[in-house]
């Protein structure tokens, strides 16, 4: 039927549109999540992408932008609170908003610094994320190997 | 004392919030006892003298009893009505979504920058 087509086109259509969202799947929706990796897994997958490396490091350098502005924010805009009203639930919201502000800002600082609006920061993230799972899943093969070698071996002792 | 507003929506907030916290005295019941203590102080009393040192709110200083006693029910006598739920309902969804709108894009944003 004519119609049936017609909805598969607009489901793929919004499918295509809605791509970005597979990120999440990828990195934040796993059934089992990955074991967690360290700064230093990381800048050995900087070192050896020519491609993607310098972009990670890129994103990874705009924390630091962050949350030097998250500070400044947090203590400008709670000091204002603090100056001006005595309301100790004042300061703490005026502290939290300013800190919210203040990192935006930074980020926004970070973005035209190291140009990170060419940088394609899905995909260097993703990319970390398919080399992390590669190492990791190599582990797990030789480690699971190992193991089901040992339980061989026991079991074949311990029945002769 | 600071500005609190009197309108419904304060007092439906206040109900869910003095069941929170239980009996211990808010702001709306110390400023239920400032009213009422100032419909005390129209009285003739002995505190009201000269005239450039009249006391500010009360003859009575605001202590803790004052905050200690019950107030007259509201919320649990009138049977709710179309127009006030379907403000308040108004003002909470109002603020999910705000909320929402500000947090989503944000997270999204900061996911970028500390996932990996």
């Amino acid at each position: 039927m004519g119609i049936g087509e017609h909805f598969e086109g607009v489901k793929q259509h919004w499918a295509r549109n809605f791509a970005f969202l597979d990120y999440f799947k990828k990195v934040y929706g796993r059934a089992e999540p990955l074991p967690k990796w360290s700064d230093a897994d990381v800048e050995e997958f900087i070192a050896s992408d020519p491609v993607y490396g310098p972009q990670l490091k890129a994103l990874r350098e705009s924390r630091k932008f962050a949350l030097a502005g998250a500070l400044v924010g947090a203590t400008h805009l709670g000091g204002v609170a603090f100056k001006y009203s005595k309301a100790p639930h004042g300061i703490v919201l005026a502290t939290g908003f300013g800190a919210i502000t203040g990192a935006v800002l930074g980020a926004e600082v970070a973005e035209h610094w190291y140009q990170l609006y060419k940088m394609d920061k899905q995909g260097a993230n993703l990319r970390f994320i398919y080399w992390w799972e590669d190492k990791v899943s190599g582990l797990f093969l030789v480690l699971s190997s190992v193991l089901s070698l040992l339980h061989m071996m026991i079991r074949f002792l311990f029945v002769t | 004392m600071q500005f609190i507003p009197h309108n419904r929506h304060s007092k439906f907030i206040a109900f869910i919030f003095s069941g929170a916290f239980g009996s211990s005295s808010s702001n709306i019941e110390q400023a239920r006892g400032y009213t009422s203590s100032l419909v005390a102080a129209l009285r003739p009393s002995p505190n009201v003298s000269a005239p450039g040192s009249r006391p500010l709110h009360t003859s009575r200083p605001l202590s803790s009893p004052v905050a200690n006693r019950p107030l007259s029910p509201h919320l649990p006598l009138k049977k709710p009505q179309f127009s006030a739920t379907f403000s308040i309902s108004h003002r909470i969804f109002g603020a999910a979504l705000g909320v929402a709108i500000i947090s989503v894009p944000l997270a999204t944003k900061y996911s970028l920058m500390f996932g990996v």
